[in-house]
């Protein structure tokens, strides 16, 4: 994830019944037991969770919660439905602890187990149609620096292409593309978390994907095509 | 680890991992590699540029403000695995609120609060005595490790301190009056007509808009009042007197003992804004606060020989990154385990 929030050390109160614009940051369970986690090592702190540590167990809600949720908007617009499989999620995490094996990486396994989870529930609503082709809607890119001084309508132009291009990949590749480029997960764990069968898997996903892009571009009007090669 | 990075061209650059990582995520092992490669590399400097701008650009839907459902949703995970634990017969897709199952239970609820205000009204109608001017009074605490920020019926702003309580009415009359104990820091809405007064045992603060910070500590019968702008008038009953404060003034009321002083911003007000400041504190005082602060308790061990006062500021941090820079200039040892801190002193 590009911005890991950083933790902040007392707890910001929210009042319900105020409407005061001052919201600050509000982590109602982040309690001391979480300094000595931080700078753990994945495996240990699992284990910890795994041997009913508390600490433990609200540390890795806390880290991982923004990630899970921002995986389940990506895939469904009911938020709604991504509470509720969250909700039920970690209860069921809670419930199998002892029974999972070792994690080495508690991102990747998390979004791993949460993704099947979530896909399971939307083929059974017949929400989410798994085929090969791409389904618009789910994964989009948007491709725009933040920081950029946008002062040339050609630099405008030219990210607006580029935009349409990357959302016309197939949504297995964009979905490759968030992982690797938006949750900054490494070849591996995509492939853990796409159950694909190896970390090559992953990168000939990603590789497939940007190419297509310099393939593409014929597609572009002529006068961006030069510019187009310039990226890739 | 010796890549052909100098052979690399952009489409390399993006998929590299190693290289994504430090544009997205920098650690400092990642920031010293890629800088000095960089710097030893000036002729691919312009493609690194390029690559990092185009890795930049990659966006996707963040949800924002997620904080309220955050908690609520573990408020509930917490609550559901409660009862699994006591319950264990019970299946799991009883307990599990999915979606559905939620709304029948909150419709369930709702039918039954009206059903039972239907039945209040009707017993009340009879009894209603003569409607008078009853303030309904609010009552804000906060406990160890919080701090609260909230607005007034008048649209004045405040903030709590830990361990600080705040008490003011619903809707406010001729006056705007409120009590408090503990630290509270006021940003008054200016009303010429409303004066607003904040009443501390036997000191009350009047002001008519303006900020400013009261720190009143009813067991030791001292109050604080700090301007931060504005102009405050301080009165005690005890002596029946009347102080005027200025911007960046402080005045220590002590019984009958009052003074005036010039006050550090970050020492006095640095709380509100996440900021822990010590001057001259020993390690009672630095533990003291802390304790207030974080929410932890203390076992401090060791020779109590006369310790070395600490001065110094932090903002936003953790509790172990506070320690770490106090031992270091304090000379004492500390360990951070599950219920309390041990401190052993040197």
């Amino acid at each position: 994830m590009k911005n890991q929030s950083n933790s902040i050390p007392f707890v910001e109160k929210e009042d319900e019944e105020n409407n005061c614009e001052a919201k600050e940051n509000e982590k109602l369970f982040y309690s001391r037991r979480h300094y000595s986690l931080k700078d753990k090592p994945d495996k240990a702190i699992w284990r910890a969770f795994q041997q009913k540590h508390e600490g433990a167990f609200s540390f890795i809600y806390d880290q991982y919660f923004e990630t899970l949720y921002n995986y389940g908007c990506q895939v469904t617009r009911d938020t709604a439905i991504v509470e509720d499989l969250l909700q039920d999620f970690f209860v069921g995490l809670r419930l199998s602890r002892q029974k999972t094996s070792e994690v080495s990486c508690i991102k990747a396994y998390l979004l791993k187990s949460f993704r099947r989870k979530v896909i399971r529930h939307l083929k059974k609503k017949k929400i989410l149609f798994l085929d090969k082709g791409f389904s618009e809607g789910n994964f989009t890119i948007s491709f725009h620096h933040d920081m950029q001084f946008m002062n040339t309508q050609f630099q405008q132009e030219q990210q607006k292409y580029i935009e349409q291009m990357l959302n016309k990949l197939t949504r297995r590749e964009r979905e490759a593309i968030y992982y690797f480029y938006f949750e900054n997960l490494d070849y591996k764990s995509i492939s853990q978390v796409m159950e694909l069968s190896s970390a090559k898997s992953s990168r000939n996903l990603i590789y497939k994907a940007l190419a297509s892009l310099k393939k593409n571009k014929h597609m572009f009007p002529e006068w961006l095509q030069y510019s187009v090669m310039l990226w890739i | 680890m010796a890549k052909d990075y100098h052979t690399y061209t952009l489409f390399d650059f993006i998929t590299d991992e190693r290289f994504k990582s430090w544009v997205l995520e920098p650690t400092d092992e990642l920031n010293y590699f890629w800088q000095s490669w960089i710097n030893s590399h000036p002729e691919k400097a312009e493609e690194v540029a390029r690559a990092r701008e185009f890795l930049l650009s990659i966006n996707f839907q963040k949800q924002e403000n997620n904080q309220e459902k955050k908690a609520a949703i573990y408020a509930r995970v917490m609550e559901s695995s409660k009862k699994l634990s006591t319950n264990p017969s019970s299946s799991r897709s009883q307990t599990s609120l999915t979606g559905f199952t939620r709304l029948k239970i909150a419709a369930s609820v709702v039918i039954l609060l009206s059903f039972s205000l239907l039945l209040l009204n009707r017993s009340g109608e009879k009894n209603q005595p003569e409607k008078s001017e009853v303030k309904v009074y609010k009552i804000k605490k906060t406990r160890r490790g919080e701090k609260l920020t909230l607005m007034l019926p008048d649209g004045s702003k405040v903030k709590l301190n830990s361990e600080s309580t705040l008490k003011y009415p619903t809707s406010f009359g001729g006056q705007r009056e409120v009590s408090m104990e503990g630290e509270v820091f006021f940003e008054v809405e200016r009303d010429t007509l409303k004066p607003f007064i904040v009443k501390t045992g036997q000191v009350s603060t009047e002001v008519l808009g303006t900020s400013f910070n009261i720190n009143y500590s009813p067991e030791d019968s001292i109050v604080e009042v700090a301007v931060a702008s504005g102009k405050v008038s301080v009165t005690s009953k005890s002596v029946n007197e009347s102080f005027y404060l200025l911007p960046r003034e402080v005045l220590t009321c002590e019984t009958s003992k009052f003074s005036k002083k010039y006050f550090d911003e970050d020492l006095l007000l640095g709380w509100k804004d996440g900021i822990l400041a010590f001057e001259n504190a020993n390690i009672n005082e630095i533990t003291r606060r802390l304790s207030t602060w974080y929410d932890v308790d203390f076992d401090i061990r060791g020779p109590a020989k006369t310790q070395r006062k600490f001065s110094g500021k932090f903002k936003n941090r953790t509790l172990r990154d506070v320690l770490d820079g106090i031992s270091y200039s304090s000379n004492f040892e500390f360990s951070i385990h599950q219920d309390k801190v041990v401190i052993e002193l040197e």
